[in-house]
C-alpha cells in the first residue's frame, strides 16, 4: 500500500521509479526539457497546457471514466463510478483504466482516495460529460422522475435535444406560444431550469442524469467499437493484392521518373505544380489527376524529385534517382513508403482540379500522426479488412478530442494511399504494413514486400496485331527496350505494349537496326515473332534514312562534273571544308560571301543565287545605318505664374529641410511593442516623438508626431498641423523628441 | 500465388492467356460480361464496360458472380477498386425499372410507371433537365408516371446519366398471325436456336453472329415465336427480296403474306420488309413514311444489320418500346460509336458468339486472310507523292499496278467462284474489261442484278466484280473466294461484310480465301490496317505476301 499523499507534488514524489517511467512515457512533454526535480515536475503536469495533452492522449472509454470521475464528489471510488456509469464496466476494467489514468497523473491518491488533479477540472470545461451544474448551485429545483413522466410532449422533446449535452440553451425569442416556447414555460413553472450568466438556458445534473436514466455516458462510450462484422479476407489474397499494388506503384514511379528526367516540368513561382502539367502527367502515365498527384507528392517527398533551383526552375529527379535505378523493387519500395509515412504532405486538401500540388498548401502536421493512427486501427483489427468509415469510428473511440473536422475525408485519402503502397491489401493491413509498424527507419522494411512482389518476367508475347504482352513485371534491359521500341497501352498485372512506325521509328533513331530490333524482339519472346511486326520493322527501316539531314551554311552546284572534282582537290579551297553531298552539289560550313570571296580568289567564277535559285549580282559593300535622332528637349519660358511656384516650392524645402533634424544619426530601429510603450508614454504625456514611417511607396519618412491616442494597431495624432492615423506596424522606429 | 489464365488490368481490360490450360473455361465464364476486344493468337484482351456488365446483369448475372469469376481466374491481385467499381457498376442496373399497370392511391389509371428500390436515385435522376420532363405525375415516394410515348426516350436518357432502367413493361401482342418454320431437310443450328430463345425470354435484344450464320434463320425462328405480324428492317432492296426469299422457302409464309416497302413498292402485308432509307426519306423536312411504323398493329419488329441503323430510325424506334424487338448484327461496334442507344434502344446483348467458335463448330468456312502487298512503280510514286491530300487514297487504292496482281490471283483460284470487290467505278469497270468478268454496281437494273447473282450461284459464271452494293446482305452462297482492291477508306465493318461474303460453309470443306491488295507506303496501307483490326481481334491472322511472290508463283 502506497503511502497516502498530501498533495498532488506529494504523490508523485511518492510514486515508484517504474511508475514515474511510465508517466514519463505517457506524458513525454514532462521529460522535455528535464525537470530539475519532482517539485518542478508536478507544477508542470499540473499546468492546464500539459494536463490539456495528456487529457488529449485518452480514448473515449478512459476520456468518460475521468469525466464521471470530475462528476463524482472526490473520493473517486470504482463504486461510485458504477453506479454512475451504470454498471456498465467490471469492477476489474474500472480499476484498471483508474490505475492508467493515474498513471498518467490526472488522479492523484490523498488520504481518501483518488482525486481528479485540478487542471483536470478546467481542462473538461464546465459541463464534463455535457452535464450541467447541481440544481443547487444555480438555484434549480430537481425535478422529480414522476414530474417527467407527466409533462407534456414539448417538453419531452426539448429535453430529448438537450439530454446528451450540451446543457445550455438559448430561450426561445418570438412565438410565445410556440411548442418550444410552451415546453419551456413549462419548465421554467416548476423551477427546472437555471440560467448562465449570459442569460442562457442551463439543464441541472440531476435533471441531466434523470434524463440519460441515471448514467452519465452511453454504453457505446465505454466499449471499443468492434470490427467483428468486417470481412477477413485470405492472407494470401491480401498480400498479393499488397504485392501488385506495390509492383504497378513502382511501375508508375519509374515511368514517372523517366518523364522527369526527360522533360522537367516548371515549377509555379508559388511553388508547386501547374495543374496543365499535372494533367499532362496523368495523361502519360495513364493514370487519373488524384493518381499522379499523389505520385509526384511521393517522388518529392522521397527525394526523389527536387525543385532544381535554377533561374527557371524546374521539378528534376535528383541524383539519389540514379542509386534508386540500380536498386532491387524492395529498397524502392521500402524508401517510398517510408517517405509517405512520415511525411507531413496529404492529399485530403487538394481540390477536385488539382490545384496546389507540390504546393505549400497541403502541408499539415497532424496528418502523420492521423495516418499513422489509421494503420494502427487496421493492426488493431486483427487481419479484417475495414472501410474508411469504420476506421473513423475507431479513431473517434481512441482520440476523441484531437479529430479534424474532415476526419472522414482525411481517412479515406490517408486509406486510398496505403492501399496504393501495399501497405494494405483488400482493405486489410498486409506483412509488409505490419513490417511498416514496426519499423524504425528504412533500413528496417528493405526487405518487408520482396516476398509479396510479383515474380519479375523475363520475356514478352508478341502477337499478330503488333502488341506485346509482358504478362508481369519485367526488369532490366528487357524493360528499357520495350519502352524504346513500343508505346505502352495498358497497365496492370501485365503489361499490354503496342507497337506502331513512330514507336519503332524511335528505336531506329537511337541506332539500333531492323536487324538487331527483330533479333532482339524475336530473342525476348517466348512466342516465333509475327510476320506483321517484321514487314512493320523492315518497313520502318526501309524508309528510315531514306531522307537525310545536315547542317551547312553554304552550297555550291554546277552541272560540270569535272568542275566538282577540281573543287574538291585544290588545295587552297581546303579551308572551306567542301563535301560532296552529290555529284553536282558540294557544301562548306563558311559563310556564302566568305566561300565566295575564297572561290574568287582561287580564280573560279561563282555568281550567288537566292534560295528561290535566282542570281544575286555582288555590289560592293556601301553601307547604310538607320537614323537615330537625339531626345529633343522642349524648354518652356518662365512665366511669372511658374517663377512664383517655384519659389513657393524653395520655401518650402527651407522649411522642410529646417525641420529634418541635422546631424543626427538616423533613427534607430525599435521593435514594434517598443515603439508602441514610446506612443503611448508620449500620447500620455503630450510630448511629440520622432518616428521613422515606411510610407506606401516604402521609403522611410522620418515624421515630428504629436501622437494623440494609439489602439487596435493604429496610432492617431499630428504631424505637421495635419491629423494622421499612422499604423503601427510601419513604424519603424520611435524615439521621444 | 495463384496461377490462372486470366490478367486483370487496371485499365479494366482482362488478358486471356490462350496456351494456358484453363484458358477455355475461363473464357467461357468472361464472356457474360466482358467483351472480347483483340483475339490475335496468344493473349485475347476482353474489356470490361459498363454496358457489358449491365448485359451481364439484364441476363441474371450478379456482382458476386462476376467479382468471383475474377477471383479464381486472375493470376495476379484483381484491383480491389476495379471491384468495387464492378459491384457499383452493376448495383445500377434495376434500380430503377419499367412497370406497367398501376393503379394510384386517388385511383387514376398509370399505364407505364418507372419504379425504383431507392429514393435517392429517384430523385437523382428527376434532377436531370432532360429526364425530368419525361415523367409525369408522383403515383407514390418510389414510383412516378411515364407517359407510354416516352418509353424509350426514357430508357436513352436513363443509359446516359448511368442508371440504366429495367423494362418490365412487358410488350403489347400485336395483331396476331400464324407464322411457323418449315423444317424440311434442315433445322435450326444449336446457336442459332440458343439465340432465339435467348431473345424470347429477353423480350427484346440483340443477337450477334458472324455474317453466314444464318442471321435471317434466327429472324425467321422469332417470326414464328411470336405469331404475329412483323415488320423487317434491312439495309436496302437486295437485301429486302433476299429476307423475302429466305422466308419463302423457310417458312409458312406464302407470297401474298408477305410485303416490300421499299422505293419502288409500298406494299403493307402481315409480314413487311421495308428498307432503312425509305424510313429516313425526308420530304420538306418531314419523314414522309412515318406512318408505316404505326400501319398495322405489330408484334415484332427485326432490325437488321444493327450497326447500320441510321440515327433517325433510333429516334422512330425510341416510341416502339412497347412492341417486341429484334436486332442482329455481326458486330456490336459502331463506326459512330452509338452502341450505347442500341443498348437502351433495341435491347440488351442476348446472344453472341464468336466467329471462331461458329467456325470450329462447321458452320462457318475456314478463311485464310491475305494481305498483298504492290509497290508503286516510280511515275506512280511520283504522282501520288505530289497529289493533294483528298485525292490520295483514291490514287493509290486504284493502282493500275494492281490489275496484274488481281489477274494472278483470279488466274490462281480458276474455277472457284470468286468476287472482286472495289469502291471506285473506273477501277472496277477497267478489271471486268482485263477479266472478261460481269459488273455489278449501284446502277445495275434490280433485274440484271438478280440474274447475275442467280448465274453465279449456279455456276455459270465464275468471276464477278463488285462495287460496295455488296457490302450489304448480298447472298452467294458458293463465293469463296474475295479479293478487295479498294474500299472505303478504314470502314472496320465493311471489312467484316465482305469476309462475311465467303464465309458460307463450301459444300467441299474448302478453306475460304480472302485477299486485299493494298498499295505499299501509302494512304491504301495504312487504311487496310485499321480495316483489318476488327477481323485480327477476332482471331483472323492477315498473312502478308508480297506482289512478286504473287504474280512470280502463277
Amino acid at each position: 500500500m502506497r503511502q497516502a499523499a498530501r498533495s498532488y507534488a506529494d504523490d508523485l514524489r511518492g510514486r515508484s521509479d517504474s511508475d514515474l517511467a511510465d508517466l514519463l512515457l505517457r506524458r513525454p512533454d514532462l521529460a522535455r526539457p528535464a525537470p530539475a526535480d519532482l517539485t518542478a515536475m508536478a507544477a508542470r503536469a499540473g499546468t492546464i497546457a500539459s494536463t490539456a495533452r495528456a487529457v488529449d492522449a485518452l480514448d473515449r472509454r478512459a476520456l468518460s471514466i475521468l469525466e464521471a470521475a470530475v462528476l463524482l464528489r472526490p473520493p473517486v471510488t470504482v463504486e461510485g463510478l458504477s453506479t454512475l456509469l451504470g454498471n456498465s464496466l467490471t469492477a476489474e476494467e474500472l480499476d484498471e483504466i483508474l490505475d492508467d489514468l493515474w498513471t498518467r497523473a490526472l488522479l492523484w491518491r490523498d488520504d481518501h482516495g483518488l482525486r481528479p488533479v485540478t487542471s483536470v477540472v478546467d481542462v473538461l470545461g464546465p459541463y464534463p460529460a455535457g452535464l450541467g451544474p447541481g440544481a443547487a448551485e444555480i438555484g434549480a429545483t430537481p425535478l422529480t422522475p414522476q414530474d417527467l413522466e407527466g409533462a407534456p410532449d414539448e417538453v419531452h422533446a426539448v429535453l430529448g435535444a438537450l439530454t446528451w449535452g450540451p446543457p445550455v440553451a438559448q430561450p426561445p425569442t418570438g412565438d410565445a406560444a410556440s411548442r418550444t416556447a410552451r415546453a419551456v414555460q413549462w419548465l421554467q413553472a416548476r423551477d427546472a431550469l437555471g440560467n448562465t450568466e449570459s442569460g442562457a438556458l442551463l439543464v441541472p445534473r440531476e435533471l441531466g442524469l434523470l434524463l440519460r436514466g441515471g448514467r452519465s455516458h452511453r454504453p457505446e462510450d465505454l466499449v471499443a467499437p468492434s470490427a467483428a462484422e468486417a470481412p477477413i479476407p485470405d492472407r494470401d489474397h491480401v498480400n498479393t493484392a499488397a504485392g501488385g499494388a506495390a509492383a504497378e506503384l513502382l511501375a508508375h514511379c519509374d515511368e514517372l521518373l523517366a518523364l522527369l528526367a526527360a522533360d522537367p516540368v516548371p515549377v509555379l513561382k508559388g511553388g508547386g505544380l501547374a495543374v496543365r502539367d499535372l494533367r499532362s502527367l496523368a495523361r502519360s502515365l495513364d493514370a487519373d489527376v488524384r493518381r499522379a498527384a499523389f505520385l509526384v507528392e511521393l517522388l518529392v517527398a522521397a527525394e526523389l524529385v527536387a525543385d532544381d533551383g535554377e533561374l527557371e526552375p524546374h521539378f528534376v529527379p535528383t541524383s539519389h534517382y540514379d542509386i534508386w535505378r540500380s536498386s532491387p523493387p524492395s529498397q524502392q519500395w521500402a524508401r517510398l513508403t517510408w517517405s509517405w509515412w512520415t511525411s507531413v504532405r496529404t492529399l485530403h486538401l487538394l481540390p477536385a482540379s488539382g490545384t496546389g500540388v507540390l504546393g505549400a498548401d497541403l502541408t499539415w502536421p497532424p496528418i502523420r500522426a492521423l495516418r499513422q493512427d489509421a494503420v494502427k486501427v487496421l493492426q488493431a483489427s486483427d487481419d479484417h479488412a475495414l472501410d474508411a468509415s469504420q476506421v473513423e469510428d475507431a479513431l473517434r473511440f481512441r482520440r476523441p478530442r484531437r479529430l479534424p473536422r474532415d476526419l472522414g475525408a482525411v481517412l479515406r485519402t490517408a486509406l486510398d494511399e496505403a492501399a496504393l503502397l501495399g501497405v494494405t491489401g483488400m482493405g486489410a493491413l498486409s506483412d509488409a504494413g505490419r513490417v511498416l509498424l514496426q519499423a524504425n527507419g528504412i533500413d528496417d522494411l528493405a526487405d518487408a514486400i520482396h516476398p509479396h512482389l510479383p515474380e519479375p518476367v523475363e520475356h514478352v508475347i508478341l502477337q499478330g496485331d503488333l502488341t506485346a504482352i509482358a504478362p508481369g513485371p519485367l526488369t532490366g534491359q528487357l524493360a528499357d527496350i520495350m519502352r524504346l521500341t513500343s508505346d505502352v497501352e495498358s497497365r496492370g498485372g501485365a503489361t499490354v505494349y503496342r507497337f506502331s512506325p513512330a514507336s519503332v521509328a524511335r528505336a531506329l533513331d537511337r541506332g539500333w537496326t531492323a536487324d538487331e530490333l527483330v533479333e532482339t524482339l524475336a530473342a525476348s519472346s517466348l512466342t516465333p515473332l509475327p510476320q506483321a511486326l517484321e514487314y512493320l520493322v523492315r518497313d520502318e527501316a526501309r524508309r528510315h534514312g531514306q531522307v537525310r539531314i545536315g547542317g551547312a551554311s553554304t552550297y555550291i552546284r554546277t552541272d560540270d562534273p569535272a568542275r566538282v572534282a577540281e573543287l574538291m582537290s585544290r588545295p587552297e579551297l581546303a579551308l572551306l571544308r567542301l563535301s560532296q553531298i552529290s555529284s553536282s552539289v558540294l557544301v562548306s560550313p563558311a559563310e556564302p560571301s566568305v566561300v565566295h570571296e575564297v572561290l574568287r580568289e582561287a580564280g573560279i567564277g561563282a555568281v550567288a543565287e537566292t534560295a528561290t535559285g535566282e542570281t544575286v549580282h555582288r555590289r560592293r559593300g556601301e553601307r547604310r545605318t538607320v537614323s537615330r535622332p537625339g531626345r529633343r528637349v522642349t524648354h518652356t519660358l518662365l512665366t511669372p505664374e511658374a517663377t512664383e511656384e517655384i519659389v513657393h516650392q524653395l520655401r518650402a524645402g527651407e522649411e522642410a529641410a529646417a525641420s529634418r533634424p541635422t546631424g543626427r544619426p538616423a533613427l534607430a530601429h525599435t521593435d514594434p511593442t517598443t515603439a508602441l510603450a514610446i506612443l503611448r508614454e508620449a500620447a500620455a504625456d503630450q510630448t511629440p516623438v520622432w518616428i521613422g514611417y515606411a510610407s506606401s511607396s516604402g521609403q522611410i519618412e522620418r515624421l515630428l508626431f504629436h501622437p494623440e491616442n494609439a489602439e487596435g494597431g493604429r496610432v492617431t495624432g499630428m504631424v505637421s498641423g495635419t491629423r494622421r492615423v499612422l499604423s503601427i506596424h510601419r513604424i519603424t522606429g520611435a524615439a521621444p523628441a | 500465388m495463384p496461377d490462372g489464365p486470366l490478367i486483370v488490368q487496371s485499365d479494366k481490360t482482362l488478358l486471356l492467356e490462350l496456351d494456358h490450360p484453363r484458358s477455355d473455361e475461363a473464357r467461357q465464364a468472361i464472356a457474360p460480361f466482358a467483351e472480347l476486344e483483340r483475339a490475335p493468337e496468344h493473349v485475347h484482351t476482353y474489356r470490361v464496360t459498363p454496358l457489358g456488365l449491365w448485359n451481364a446483369r439484364a441476363a441474371g448475372h450478379d456482382a458476386e458472380a462476376v467479382v468471383d469469376t475474377l477471383l479464381t481466374f486472375s493470376r495476379y491481385a484483381v484491383p480491389q477498386s476495379l471491384l468495387i467499381d464492378i459491384a457499383e457498376t452493376m448495383a445500377r442496373y434495376g434500380r430503377l425499372t419499367l412497370a406497367a399497370g398501376v393503379t394510384g392511391p386517388d385511383g387514376t389509371e398509370h399505364p407505364l410507371v418507372l419504379h425504383s428500390t431507392d429514393r435517392a436515385v429517384l430523385e437523382e435522376v428527376l434532377r436531370h433537365t432532360k429526364i425530368k420532363p419525361l415523367l409525369g405525375a408522383r403515383v407514390d415516394d418510389l414510383t412516378i408516371a411515364v407517359h407510354p410515348s416516352e418509353r424509350g426516350h426514357l430508357k436513352q436518357e436513363l443509359l446516359k446519366v448511368g442508371w440504366p432502367a429495367e423494362d418490365l413493361a412487358g410488350y403489347v401482342d400485336g395483331e396476331a398471325h400464324p407464322i411457323s418454320l418449315v423444317t424440311g431437310g434442315w433445322q435450326l443450328r444449336p446457336y442459332q436456336r440458343h439465340a432465339v430463345e435467348g431473345f424470347w425470354h429477353g423480350g427484346s435484344g440483340v443477337v450477334v453472329l458472324p455474317c453466314g450464320a444464318g442471321k435471317t434463320l434466327v429472324g425467321a425462328a422469332a417470326m414464328a415465336e411470336a405469331q404475329a405480324t412483323t415488320l423487317i428492317l434491312v439495309t436496302n432492296t437486295v437485301a429486302a427480296r433476299q429476307w423475302r426469299d429466305e422466308l419463302l422457302a423457310r417458312t409458312s409464309l406464302t407470297e401474298d403474306e408477305i410485303g416490300e416497302y421499299s422505293g419502288q413498292r409500298k406494299e403493307i402485308r402481315p409480314v413487311t420488309i421495308a428498307t432503312y432509307q425509305v424510313l429516313t426519306t425526308k420530304r420538306k423536312g418531314v419523314y414522309t413514311h412515318l406512318d408505316l411504323l404505326d400501319a398495322r398493329d405489330w408484334g415484332l419488329i427485326v432490325y437488321d444489320e444493327v450497326h447500320l441503323l441510321p440515327a433517325p430510325v433510333f429516334r422512330m424506334t425510341a416510341d416502339l418500346q412497347a412492341r417486341r424487338r429484334l436486332g442482329l448484327t455481326a458486330t456490336l461496334v459502331r463506326e459512330d460509336g452509338r452502341e450505347g442507344e442500341v443498348f437502351s434502344l433495341i435491347g440488351p446483348k442476348r446472344f453472341d458468339a464468336p466467329w471462331k467458335d461458329i467456325e470450329a463448330q462447321g458452320y462457318i468456312a475456314p478463311a485464310d486472310c491475305a494481305e498483298v502487298r504492290v509497290t508503286l512503280p516510280d511515275p506512280e510514286r511520283m504522282a501520288y507523292a505530289v497529289a493533294e491530300f483528298a485525292d490520295r487514297y483514291r490514287l493509290a487504292s486504284s493502282s493500275p499496278s494492281k490489275l496484274p496482281v488481281v489477274r494472278a490471283l483470279v488466274d490462281r483460284h480458276e474455277g472457284e467462284p470468286t468476287l472482286v470487290i472495289g469502291q471506285y467505278l473506273d477501277q472496277l469497270h477497267e478489271l471486268a474489261e482485263d477479266l472478261g468478268a460481269d459488273l455489278i454496281t449501284g446502277e445495275t437494273p434490280v433485274a440484271q442484278r438478280q440474274k447475275l447473282f442467280k448465274a453465279f450461284r449456279e455456276g455459270e459464271i465464275t468471276r464477278l466484280i463488285v462495287s460496295k452494293v455488296a457490302n450489304f446482305s448480298v447472298d452467294l452462297p458458293e463465293a469463296s473466294v474475295a479479293i478487295q482492291v479498294s474500299g472505303t477508306f478504314g470502314s472496320r465493318q465493311e471489312e467484316a461484310q465482305r469476309l462475311g461474303r465467303v464465309l458460307r460453309p463450301k459444300a467441299d470443306g474448302r478453306t475460304a480465301h480472302f485477299y486485299t491488295v493494298v498499295a505499299r507506303d501509302t494512304q491504301d496501307a495504312e487504311y487496310a490496317a485499321v480495316r483489318q483490326r476488327f477481323l485480327a481481334e477476332q482471331g483472323y491472322a492477315y498473312r502478308i505476301l508480297d506482289a512478286e511472290d504473287v504474280v512470280g508463283s502463277s
